[in-house]
């Protein structure tokens, strides 16, 4: 494991690259973490799906947007649209670490959404675990969780939600992404009304879209007050099996 | 990556070179290097801490010239288990790994060192700083914290004329008069010889320490002339539930001389809301100040 900052000296990144096991780096999967009080929930298996991947051969990396865990910047600094051009340099960022010649990205709940978003040239997979599919439901979500919803800066599970941050996810729609990958995965812990639009949507621009609806609890929130969301194995197992 | 305007990076070590954290060393000021402050975990909360709040609180400090280390355990976030130390138990390689990480921030020339957590990061940082008297100084939030009749009191007052109260204490339902019971018997039942036990070399963070085992470990460090700043939060209410209870846990030691304290009797156990985050790091920063000497880093 090779924990390390990339990027600019002014706006470091926090990435952990997990090597392959097998030394040969044919694939790289780039892993794209949900925001807030999801991305510590769902740290350890999010690390544990790191460690499966590189078992099966794959050099991985995850990493921290801008203002979020040990990457650079203030809580109030991350908006999607920083984060966009974040999930784009680490991308590069895993081609040029590893030389691997196949890259796969992997994303969970905010997470899948940046990954379509970034419109990522020549990612050969996209792998997307209970991404955000409609902004609006997200927005419904985080009001449902804000501690006074009727003020400006929300709070939201321990963490800021501002006016910025909000508009910018209400903005966000996978509908105008223009670069679609060829090959989308999609697993499903909860049922998304969006999904079969979704899907619709991609193969009508002839991507191939595989989706799988395995019964897990939550990685991102299920726990008691303070520990950390249970990790679904079959989740994983399932994300090992496509990005290999 | 290093760069002066962004002065952390992130680092392996550990006897098993098991153990990843981010160490920050600021630009240090003229003189002798000010404290650095070793952030240990909160339960499996990964090194940035509870709604990232160490995160913060490494970054003010380095503000003040501090050198800061956040790790993770053995197991916990990024830290592997060492397969090569299975003989140990895990309070024992919580400390090791502890070891380990001031014995980096030592290499470093990183100056005099204190030791800061939340909930059992505190009760690590009390064992650490009872363990090694290198270490001079801990910030304690939301320790183990001993009930007392105020606590009682505090607890039952309100609660006096509900009939529910009565009948849950009648039928042997209530959970806290079994506590007391239990402990009213054991003070009743005859002490064995020796008298208090002294500070034991294995100090067990994972397990409750007896309010005796607590009290020589708290004389010992005032002995020491250790430097402590004590936080508790009304999110602790399960064990602490009024302002000076700390202080009235132990009354033969005069703990009010010797330590700084601090109770946000709003704030709940993670601090998860941002205007105690900001009362938290002002309180800290200025006990940092305080007590090692103000030094801003321009």
């Amino acid at each position: 494991m090779k924990p390390h900052y990339f990027g600019s000296t002014s706006r470091p990144l926090f990435g952990i690259h997990t090597p392959s096991a097998s030394g040969l780096g044919e694939t790289g999967v780039l892993i794209c973490p949900p925001m807030g009080q999801e991305a510590l929930r769902s740290y350890r298996s999010l690390r544990l799906l790191a460690d499966q991947l590189a078992a099966a051969g794959q050099d991985v990396l995850r990493f921290d947007y801008h203002g979020t865990g040990d990457s650079a910047g203030e809580v109030r600094d991350g908006v999607p649209s920083v984060w966009l051009d974040d999930v784009r340099l680490a991308s590069q960022h895993l081609r040029e670490f590893t030389s691997v010649r196949r890259v796969v990205m992997v994303g969970l709940r905010l997470g899948g959404t940046l990954a379509l978003l970034a419109e990522v040239p020549a990612i050969a997979r996209v792998i997307l675990w209970d991404p955000i599919l409609d902004a609006r439901d997200y927005i419904a979500e985080l009001t449902r969780d804000a501690l006074d919803a009727t003020s400006d800066e929300w709070e939201v599970r321990g963490f800021p939600v501002g006016p910025a941050l909000r508009g910018e996810i209400a903005s966000m729609d996978l509908g105008a992404v223009r670069r679609v990958p060829p090959d989308v995965r999609v697993v499903v812990t909860q049922e998304a009304a969006a999904l079969a639009t979704f899907q619709a949507s991609l193969e009508a621009r002839r991507a191939r879209v595989e989706i799988d609806r395995i019964d897990a609890p939550r990685a991102w929130t299920d726990d008691e007050a303070f520990g950390l969301g249970a990790v679904p194995a079959g989740v994983l197992r399932r994300i090992v099996e496509w990005a290999t | 990556m290093t760069d002066a305007s962004f002065p952390e990076r992130a680092v392996v070590f550990g006897r098993s070179q098991h153990l990843v954290g981010v160490l920050s060393t600021p630009p240090a000021g003229a003189g002798a290097p000010p404290p650095g402050i070793l952030f240990i975990n909160s339960g499996i909360i990964h090194r940035v801490g509870a709604n990232r709040i160490y995160v913060r609180l490494a970054r003010a400090l380095a503000g003040r010239g501090a050198a800061t280390l956040r790790f993770d355990l053995s197991g916990i976030g990024d830290s592997s288990q060492p397969s090569d130390q299975l003989e140990v138990s895990r309070a024992e390689l919580e400390q090791r790994d502890i070891d380990d990480a001031l014995a980096l921030m030592r290499r470093e020339g990183i100056g005099p060192l204190i030791v800061a957590g939340l909930c059992s990061g505190a009760d690590n940082s009390l064992a650490a700083i009872a363990r090694d008297e290198r270490v001079s100084g801990a910030v304690l939030l939301d320790p183990f914290a001993f009930r007392t009749l105020g606590y009682l009191l505090t607890y039952y007052g309100p609660r006096i004329l509900q009939p529910a109260v009565w009948w849950r204490a009648i039928t042997g339902q209530s959970p806290l008069l079994r506590t007391v019971m239990r402990a009213a018997w054991s003070k009743m039942m005859p002490r064995r010889a020796g008298g208090a036990p002294a500070v034991p070399a294995d100090l067990s963070a994972s397990k409750a320490p007896s309010r005796d085992v607590f009290e020589a470990r708290l004389r010992a460090l005032l002995a020491r002339n250790a430097r402590m700043l004590w936080v508790f939060t009304g999110g602790l209410e399960a064990r602490y539930n009024y302002r000076d209870q700390f202080f009235d846990a132990f009354p033969r030691l005069n703990l009010r001389a010797y330590v700084d304290f601090e109770y946000i009797a709003q704030a709940d156990h993670t601090f998860s809301r941002e205007v105690f985050q900001q009362q938290l790091e002002a309180r800290i920063v200025t006990w940092y100040d305080a007590t090692f000497g103000a030094v801003v880093v321009p």
